[in-house]
């Protein structure tokens, strides 16, 4: 019996029939399992479709079992479809214990219980005048036992598709939460970008105006690539979201704090680690305070010289009551910011050596005395894109807030 | 105490709930006789339902009623055993490997 491929077969409700429905199965399995399930898939058959004959057709409306043999994936399922009322097994919960006399042995009802044991699932429904009693068995490891690996491929084809349009919708949730429209604060350029080595990242960003004058922005990396980074930033989002809500006044490193705190059993379970870097943004006082959670050192540029901000803090998932400090910083017209994630930083050239954060400043430096933040940062994507080459080595992300 | 007299039945190919009836019949015939043994060989049968098992534990009810009458399984294929495990009947029966080993015990 082939992967996707249905045999079936009508009986008269006779115990004789059942007999024929017994070979039938036994054929439709053969070269699926192993001989001691085979014998289980065909005992399990035989009571189920005797005890339909014996106990549900019993009246006029007709005497057919018809049984349907469905090869789907690693399962195979057993449907029988009859008219009349619906069976419903006896109890019979567990084999003869040892302290019953012989006397009081039942005679009868194994049957249900020989189905429990042999078959991996059993569903019973009736739908108007039909009841269908449905059994199913895992092919297991045994399903190497099939002689047809072209159909088997075409089901792994038609799979991957369906996991790959499961992606895309993952992909398109976590794009969504990088912010589009960037939040307008007076004073502020504010550039953000993003790619993802693979269908969806494990980069985050994003910003939060908490008054006028106030901006927050994140920039997170989950360690590793694809679903399951991706999956931990929508952790981080909702953490974040959740802490500034609570405490809309809160400083970088007690965010972090917090955040690291919430997220320990998560990081734990997924055995995961991220790296973060908060900061607060107030041009009432042009001040920028920021804390790091092992992230990439930020940049700032100011007075037309770049520096690399002070970050020695551990990544979040180390310790859940690690107290994150702030930084303070003046942030003043003219000033600029850049964060980033080690996508960018942690390229290989063609000798393979990291080309590490040197680039960056260089680029970094040149751009910002010639363009805006918004120009020049554009300008570094591309060239860090085209220097990765056609597949991204990392997911790579990129922020800068200028003060005007 | 007298000689006991060996029955050898038979069983047959499917003990189902199609076959089960006329099996019984000629299995109790033979418990109605005092002082005997019977043994049922499996040799042949390569399928057992719930139903047979059923007939099975009946013959035995009804031998244990009888004066001195044993009932011995034997020759019972790898299916056939599992069958027995999975439900615990086989803490009920003798079971032997072959005929002459049951005789050798039992009678």
């Amino acid at each position: 019996m082939l992967p996707g491929e249905e045999r079936r077969l009508c009986i008269s409700g006779s115990l004789e029939d059942v007999r024929n429905l017994a070979e039938f199965t036994r054929n439709a399995c053969e070269a699926l399992l192993p001989e001691t399930d085979s014998c289980a898939v065909e005992l399990a058959l035989v009571e189920a479709a005797t005890n339909i004959v014996e106990h549900a057709l019993t009246d006029s409306r007709g005497n057919l079992v018809e049984l349907c043999i469905k090869h789907i994936g690693s399962t195979l399922e057993f449907r029988l479809i009859h008219q009349g009322e619906i069976y419903r097994p006896p109890n019979y919960d567990s084999p003869d214990g040892d302290d019953v006399g012989l006397l009081d042995v039942a005679e009868s009802g194994r049957g249900f219980f020989l189905m429990q044991s042999l078959m991996d699932d059993i569903r019973i429904e009736s739908k108007g005048e039909l009841s269908t009693f449905t059994m199913y068995k895992n092919l297991g490891d045994s399903a190497v036992y099939s002689k047809s690996p072209v159909p088997l491929l075409s089901q792994k084809a038609e799979y991957s598709k369906l996991v790959h349009e499961e992606m895309e919708i993952a992909a398109e949730l976590h794009r969504k939460l990088v912010p589009h429209n960037l939040p307008k604060v007076d004073g502020l350029e504010i550039f953000a970008r993003t790619e993802a080595a693979r269908l969806v990242g494990g980069d985050y960003i994003t910003f939060h105006k908490a008054s006028d004058d106030v901006l927050y922005f994140m920039i997170c990396d989950a360690m590793g690539k694809g679903m399951s980074a991706a999956f931990f930033s929508v952790i981080a989002h909702v953490t974040f979201r959740g802490i500034l809500q609570m405490s809309p006044d809160i400083s970088p490193g007690a965010m972090l704090s917090r955040a690291n705190n919430i997220m320990a059993d998560d990081f734990d379970m997924f055995e995961m680690f991220m790296t973060a870097l908060v900061g607060k943004i107030d041009t009432s006082d042009d001040s920028l305070a920021y804390a790091s959670a092992g992230h990439c050192q930020p940049i700032f540029y100011s007075g037309g010289d770049l520096f690399l901000l002070e970050d020695g803090d551990f990544m979040f998932g180390v310790d859940s009551e690690y107290e994150y400090k702030t930084y303070h910083i003046t942030f003043e017209k003219g000033d600029r910011l850049v964060a980033y994630t080690d996508g960018i930083t942690d390229i290989t050239d063609n000798s393979g050596n990291l080309i590490g954060v040197e680039p960056l400043l260089y680029a970094c430096l040149t751009e910002f005395r010639l363009r805006n933040t918004k120009d020049s940062l554009n300008k570094i994507f591309d060239e860090v894109k085209s220097f990765s080459g056609k597949t991204l080595q990392d997911d790579i992300s990129l922020i800068g807030l200028e003060r005007v | 105490m007298g000689s006991i007299e060996v029955y050898i039945v038979d069983a047959t190919e499917r003990l189902d709930a199609a076959s089960v009836g006329e099996f019984k019949k000629i299995t109790k015939e033979f418990i109605n006789n005092e002082d005997s043994l019977v043994i049922i060989d499996f040799s042949k049968t390569r399928f057992i339902d719930s139903a047979g098992l059923g007939a099975l534990v009946s013959i035995l009810k009804t031998a244990s009623q009888r004066e001195n009458v044993k009932i011995a399984l034997v020759s019972l294929s790898p299916q056939i055993s599992q069958v027995f495990e999975l439900t615990k009947l086989y803490r009920l029966f003798d079971i032997f490997a072959n005929v002459t080993e049951a005789e050798e015990t039992l009678a």
